[in-house]
């Protein structure tokens, strides 16, 4: 039997099974913490990845039926909000006294709205490692008093829900153990070699809620801290690819240069790859990197407007993220650069210059790739909606895939947001590996043989 | 496929949301598996519907409709055509359940 059971949801957008192949999957590294530290307590844990089992309702509720957990914690982003709640529903259909909690960046945020459906018992709101142990000591050793537990929302018996107060963030991330990969089946994912380096965020761009979930300090782990990571992961999983999934892996140059030296020193043999900001890189820290192993590194990009750069608080100018495009590329790097669109203060006119840079980097040899500006719970965006002059088109978090129009902006409306995304996308993939399949096909007339074709029919749907 | 009935009750969802309708001949442009797809206009219409919430049975009561002088039963054998073809290039899918999740085992079980 289990006592604790993690799920991480499955998407529920098909959009990314027609890209499935081209994504990048990586396994659920936050309920990696999560069973590590419990494990470490005592506790049976288990974790069920759904998205990358391809597993549905009849699986979860099986393994439930199989499992008997005493607590279950669902993983929850934006787009898996609404499975999360699902199985949670399916949780106490398998037995109403299975403690149900919800963590993770929108539950953080919505925390309210998770308590209002009854399924949910519980809502971690940021970093949920302490959070969970003190909680599974209630529920399952009835050990102390939720209400004692910061960081924790509940739903008292009289319906009212309640937020226990803030927890700080933790301090010394060297203290966490490593993540318990033991629990996932890593072969079946195309980037298992994940690692966090560093949580939290200085950056205060409005579209992005990274300060909200881990904080606006960048709190590093040790060089000697990581590299042990490595080497378990080399040693124990035969990993030699790692994906740096820190927000600003770069955020400090003196450090990423000093793991750097001493990653090369102890001649691994790793590959590498890690996200950042251009403002963060110099000359010096790429070479380093490249020295290093690392093969590929994305940047930030977002616009091509530096006026429209400024609105959204990226703290980049164009300028910076070319010399940033260029010196990776000199240093024998992959630099891909990411854009999104529309923001609130995009125009015709900003499009253009995205559009225009997009080109020049990848004339550069950088690779480039777009994605739909999206209200995440928890940013300046979804917050100040109507004040940037957006209207939410939908609500429906199942819709939040990053290429579903869900606002439009006071200078387009939702089929001129469709038509500059695929125009971007096309553009970002043309040349690439793999475009030839882009060749344009017709669909044949006489797949509706009883009905015309021509333009006027479409208005009498 | 299963009985008429079944297949009326499905929710045929878009595959791919990265599409664009163009306004001067209402026609829609996809990106599929295999490259862009153009739908000619009663094609495109169809395809604005196929969003995961409208079934089947919705969509070929919006179309007998919109063509109450056309032979009904063809219509429907049309329609559903016409959606096995877009299932079949993989720019559909053909009975969308979030929790099913995309490219679900049982997912796939349950599709004809």
């Amino acid at each position: 039997m289990t006592e604790v059971l993690l799920i991480q949801p499955p998407s529920p957008t098909p959009n990314k099974l027609h890209v499935k192949e081209s994504l990048l999957s990586a396994p659920p590294i936050a309920l990696g913490y999560l069973a590590s530290i419990m494990i470490g307590e005592g506790y049976s844990v288990e974790i069920v990845d759904m998205e990358i089992l391809e597993m549905g309702a009849a699986g979860i509720r099986s393994r439930l039926e199989e499992e008997k957990p005493g607590l279950v914690g669902i993983s929850t982003t934006t787009l898996t909000y609404r499975n999360a709640l699902r199985i949670a529903a399916i949780v106490k259909e398998v037995n109403p006294m299975t403690v149900t909690l919800l963590g993770g960046p929108h539950a953080t945020f919505a925390a309210d709205d998770a308590l209002s459906h009854p399924q949910v018992d519980f809502v971690i709101r940021g970093e949920g490692e302490l959070v969970l142990l003190e909680l599974a000591r209630c529920v399952l050793e009835e050990k102390g008093d939720p209400s004692n537990i910061r960081g924790l929302s509940m739903r008292k018996p009289d319906g009212k829900v309640v937020h226990n107060p803030r927890r700080p963030f933790l301090h010394d991330l060297d203290t966490l153990p490593f993540p318990a990969w033991h629990l996932l089946p890593l072969h079946l994912y195309s980037a298992p070699g994940l690692i966090i380096t560093g949580r939290g965020c200085e950056g205060s761009c409005i579209f992005c809620a990274a300060r909200g979930i881990a904080g606006g300090r960048y709190r590093m782990r040790s060089v000697d801290n990581v590299l042990r990571e490595i080497e378990t992961m080399i040693s124990a999983l035969g990993l030699h690819f790692f994906f740096f999934a820190d927000d600003t892996f770069t955020a400090v140059p003196e450090r990423t240069r000093a793991f750097c030296n001493e990653l090369k020193q102890r001649d691994l043999h790793t590959a590498w790859m890690c996200e950042t900001r251009a403002d963060t890189v110099d000359r010096a820290t790429l070479q380093a990197m490249a020295d290093a192993g690392c093969k590929v590194v994305q940047f930030g990009a977002e616009s091509g407007s530096q006026k429209i750069l400024d609105s959204i608080n990226k703290g980049i100018t164009v300028a910076k993220l070319r010399e940033a495009v260029r010196t990776a590329l000199e240093a024998g790097l992959s630099p891909t650069c990411s854009f999104m669109v529309p923001h609130p203060e995009d125009t015709w006119e900003t499009v253009e210059e995205t559009k225009a840079l997009i080109r020049e980097l990848k004339s550069m040899g950088a690779r480039t790739a777009v994605s739909l500006t999206t209200p995440f719970p928890g940013t300046y965006l979804a917050s100040h909606l109507s004040d940037l002059g957006m209207t939410l088109i939908s609500d429906d978090t199942d819709q939040y895939n990053f290429a579903t129009p869900v606002i439009e902006t006071s200078n387009f409306d939702v089929w001129d947001i469709r038509e500059i995304y695929m125009d971007m996308v096309l553009l970002c993939l043309e040349g690439s590996e793999g475009s030839g399949r882009h060749d344009d096909q017709k669909i044949r007339d006489d797949h509706i043989n009883v009905i015309g074709g021509d333009k006027s029919e479409r208005s009498k749907f | 496929m299963n009985s008429e009935l079944e297949i009326g009750s499905r929710r045929p969802r878009r595959l791919s949301e990265i599409w664009k309708l163009d306004r001067e001949t209402n026609m829609v442009v996809a990106l599929g598996l295999n490259g862009t797809v153009q739908l000619n206009a009663v094609g495109s219409a169809i395809w604005l519907l196929l969003d995961g919430e409208h079934t089947i049975e919705y969509i070929i009561e919006k179309l007998a409709g919109a063509y109450p002088d056309q032979d009904q039963g063809q219509l429907r054998k049309d329609l559903i055509s016409f959606i096995s073809y877009l299932s079949a290039s993989g720019l559909v899918i053909l009975d969308w359940r979030p929790l099913y999740g995309e490219g679900s085992k049982e997912l796939l079980e349950s599709a004809p």
